[in-house]
């Protein structure tokens, strides 16, 4: 009798372990280091805010692993572009509902659309969907959106920034209401929101493409990162967004029992950007010329990040098919370097600055290490840091010469790699002006040359002259490294520039 | 004749100018500080237009003087502004905070002044002992280390090593023992050393003597006139203790994801979210007038010996 009471007991203690090890199993906790500004689909600027918004709302459209766009795994049954690159048609799946059990139709579609060019809104990305003449709903699943000008890169824009937005829904609560508990078509859906704290959401049961295998999904906010890699190797994090290189490092060293590791690169660059206004030094292409030749790009990566980025030959990176070989890049050479500066009147070196934002702390070591290279040519670098408000103010105004700036392409289109060179950019007075006929001549051949190898082969000419008049030292292109909990299985395939881990948590597993 | 009534009418007033002055101060600087919300807000790659449109929602293109009294006017009648980064009202956003930092603050310091006063009585009691010397050194280790480094030891030891806390977060009841034990172990050191030295101060006066003389025991000496007469001052550091426990502890805060006043400050300093810091500000300076006052007025009641001039 004794013995068999003992038994239940241990059989009862066993049960509720091992219960409680498959309970947590049911939740994935996922560590940002940041909390998300808002959850407004709309004004939001914050990738964190586009991570929690990715796992509640569908895109329009889906990006392959190669960077081409793919109607899989998004809204869309099937779409077309008119020869002409002017008229955009969509087809929308039937029987796709939002959280709230309201099918998804062309209507809404139009009303995201229509939200992101509402000027009273305010969207940041305004601007791209300028180029919208009308948007024509068919019938209930088809509508066509006509551009005023013939624009192959439009369909980066057509993503809607990866979130379709229920339009009966938010005339009913309004944007406020929204925020409040923001619904889509997405794989998971909003429970609640603790301030400060976290962000809960839960599976979407009637989610129509690949149904999310974990049930809980939870964002957990740790702005101090040497807290989130304690937590993450005593698990109480399964994966942290935004790890930095150092850390990933050390990790990798030290806690690869508990923990899995991949890598993707990037679809980005960083580079050092020069202020080329007739009132700065760096107007003058040889002084360029010469920092190109005076630094020592390698040893700045050795130092900065090992072999935790590629050094970058053009700017746009080496997986995608407008990658250029042929572009004119600058050996490590002071002799040359030199001579350069004494052809510009400068034969003893000059004083010059470089700015940096204060929490980039890789673009602080790097302008270290640049001052040290610039030294032995004469050039007297002073390393200014400035917090991020400032810095955006500073180098904005032209009050920089140089700065050391890391350009997040919004994929898959590599567009946004050459556009800020083109004269009529907004963005080319904040990278410090450039103006060069033939390159503004061939960016605008980009914007209507619909056959893709065409096109990638003007985005290596537009590289080879920009490059040429050293309009910027592209250095890296960096590798993103993720430690996560070695019982969470993530498929390979989702460690890829274009698909990214954490924008489809829905494909994770225990 | 002054009265108390009177007295304490005049410091409040004079307090609520001195508040009023700070909110001017604190809003001038934050406003003349370089960067700018809004265009931290949209980016680098913001245009010129939508700049405009959202400076204008914010008020933020009105004079500076009417953005000041507009703020003025409205935090009498229970306003704070929105807020730009969370687009929220800035009064929720405190409201949601506040009980955290509460949490945290009231009972770190309630941990440091049992502490501290524990630890001072009996460093006084037994000068020159062994338990003396070691008070001594174990409130100069805490002054000296800073928090944040404090913070993570703690979090290495206690979180990864030993697993017997969870890392961050506030979530469960074990989450909350290290930030508060790590903020209790730090001002303790702060109440230890004045009350050893009043201890010893008050021990050395002739009525206790005077006391001792009558035959009184040992422990009713000690408890009953030393102790009591020894904690009027630390009771005074207490009260100053009050615009921090608002503020929140913002170092310990961040390293353990709490999610309270300090960190909400940070990030809202950072963004240049001008409504947020200028109400938490006001807010701390008032806890800042509030206490001193708070502080003489304990001071008048509790100790005759006090008098009130002019």
């Amino acid at each position: 009798m004794r013995v068999s009471k003992t038994l239940w007991f241990i059989l009862i203690i066993l049960l509720f372990v091992t219960s409680f090890g498959f309970a947590k199993k049911d939740t994935v906790v996922v560590a940002m280091m940041q909390e998300p500004s808002k959850l407004d689909p709309i004004t939001y600027q914050d990738t964190v805010t586009d991570i929690v918004l990715s796992q509640i709302c569908d895109p329009l459209i889906e990006i392959t692993n190669d960077g081409n766009y793919t109607t899989d795994g998004s809204i869309l049954e099937n779409y077309s572009i008119s020869p002409d690159a002017k008229v955009y048609t969509f087809k929308i799946k039937k029987g796709i509902t939002f959280h709230n059990g309201e099918p998804l139709t062309a209507e809404d579609v139009k009303f995201t659309y229509e939200s992101l060019m509402d000027p009273k809104l305010g969207s940041p990305h305004r601007k791209y969907y300028e180029d919208i003449e009308k948007i024509e709903i068919i019938d209930d699943y088809t509508l066509k959106v006509y551009l005023k000008n013939p624009n192959v890169i439009f369909l980066a824009t057509a993503r809607l920034r990866g979130h379709v937005l229920p339009k009966d829904y938010i005339e009913k609560v309004g944007w406020d209401g929204y925020q409040q508990h923001p619904i889509g078509s997405g794989p998971y859906k909003f429970v609640k929101y603790i301030k400060g704290q976290e962000i809960v959401l839960t599976a979407n049961e009637n989610y129509w493409g690949k149904k999310p295998k974990i049930k809980k999904l939870i964002f957990k906010f740790y702005p101090e990162s040497a807290s989130v890699v304690m937590a993450l190797q005593t698990k109480e994090v399964d994966y942290v967004i935004g790890l930095s290189a150092e850390d990933f490092k050390m990790l990798k060293e030290t806690a690869s029992n508990v923990l899995n590791f991949g890598t993707y690169a990037e679809f980005a660059d960083h580079r050092i950007a020069f202020n080329k206004r007739p009132d700065c030094i760096f107007h003058d292409v040889r002084l360029r010329k010469a920092i190109a030749h005076a630094i020592n790009v390698d040893e700045i990566i050795a130092v900065s990040r090992g072999d935790m980025a590629i050094k970058a030959i053009g700017r746009i990176p080496n997986f995608h098919a407008a990658f250029s070989q042929d572009v004119p890049t600058f050996d490590y050479d002071p002799e040359k370097a030199k001579e350069l500066m004494k052809e510009a009147g400068y034969p003893n070196g000059f004083k010059t600055k470089v700015y940096v934002a204060s929490s980039a702390q890789e673009a602080i070591l790097e302008a270290q290490i640049m001052q040290q290279q610039l030294k032995k040519v004469g050039i007297d670098l002073e390393i200014v840091t400035l917090e991020w408000g400032i810095y955006l103010d500073v180098t904005a105004e032209g009050e920089a010469p140089m700065f050391i700036e890391n350009w997040h392409a919004s994929g898959p289109s590599p567009y946004s790699f050459v556009e800020i060179w083109h004269s009529k950019s907004g963005w080319n007075p904040i990278f410090g002006t450039y103006h060069n006929p033939k390159v503004d001549e061939l960016i605008d051949e980009i914007k209507v040359t619909i056959d893709p190898k065409k096109r990638w082969e003007l985005y290596k000419e537009v590289q080879k002259f920009a490059l040429g008049d050293v309009v910027c030292i592209p250095l890296y292109w960096p590798i993103i490294g993720v430690a996560y909990n070695n019982e969470l299985n993530i498929p390979k395939e989702l460690f890829n520039a274009f698909r990214i881990p954490h924008y489809h948590i829905n494909e994770w597993s225990f | 004749m002054r009265t108390h009534g009177n007295y304490i009418f005049r410091r409040t007033l004079r307090a609520l100018f001195t508040a009023l002055g700070v909110s001017l101060v604190a809003f001038l600087i934050l406003h003349l500080a370089p960067g700018d919300p809004v265009k931290i807000m949209l980016g680098p790659y913001a245009t010129e237009e939508n700049v405009k449109a959202l400076k204008a929602r914010y008020n933020l293109d009105k004079p500076l003087y009417i953005q000041y009294f507009t703020w003025i006017k409205n935090i009498f009648t229970g306003e704070f502004g929105t807020s730009i980064r969370y687009n929220r009202p800035v009064s929720e956003l405190i409201k949601e905070r506040m009980g955290p930092t509460l949490i945290l603050t009231g009972s770190g310091l309630l941990v440091a002044v049992i502490l501290g006063i524990l630890f001072g009585t009996l460093a006084a009691l037994k000068k020159n002992s062994i338990l003396d010397y070691i008070t001594t050194f174990q409130t100069m280790f805490w002054l000296s280390v800073p928090s944040f480094w404090l913070a993570i030891v703690f979090l290495y030891i206690f979180g990864l090593k030993l697993r017997w806390i969870p890392i961050a977060g506030m979530t469960s009841f074990s989450s909350t023992i290290l930030p508060i034990m790590t903020i209790g172990l730090r001002q303790q050191a702060w109440f230890a050393r004045p009350m050893r030295a009043e201890m010893l101060e008050v021990l050395s006066q002739n009525y206790i003597k005077a006391l001792k003389a009558k035959g009184l025991k040992y422990e009713k000496i000690i408890w009953k006139h030393a102790f009591k007469n020894a904690l009027i001052p630390i009771i005074t550091m207490v009260a100053l203790q009050l615009p921090w426990i608002i503020g929140g502890a913002v170092v310990i805060e961040v390293v353990f994801s709490w999610g309270g006043m300090g960190s909400l400050l940070v990030g809202s300093v950072l963004s240049r979210d001008y409504q947020v810091v200028q109400t938490i500000l006001l807010f701390i300076s008032l806890a800042v007038v509030a206490a001193n006052l708070l502080a003489d007025i304990l001071y008048t009641l509790i100790d005759p010996r006090i008098r009130i001039e002019r």
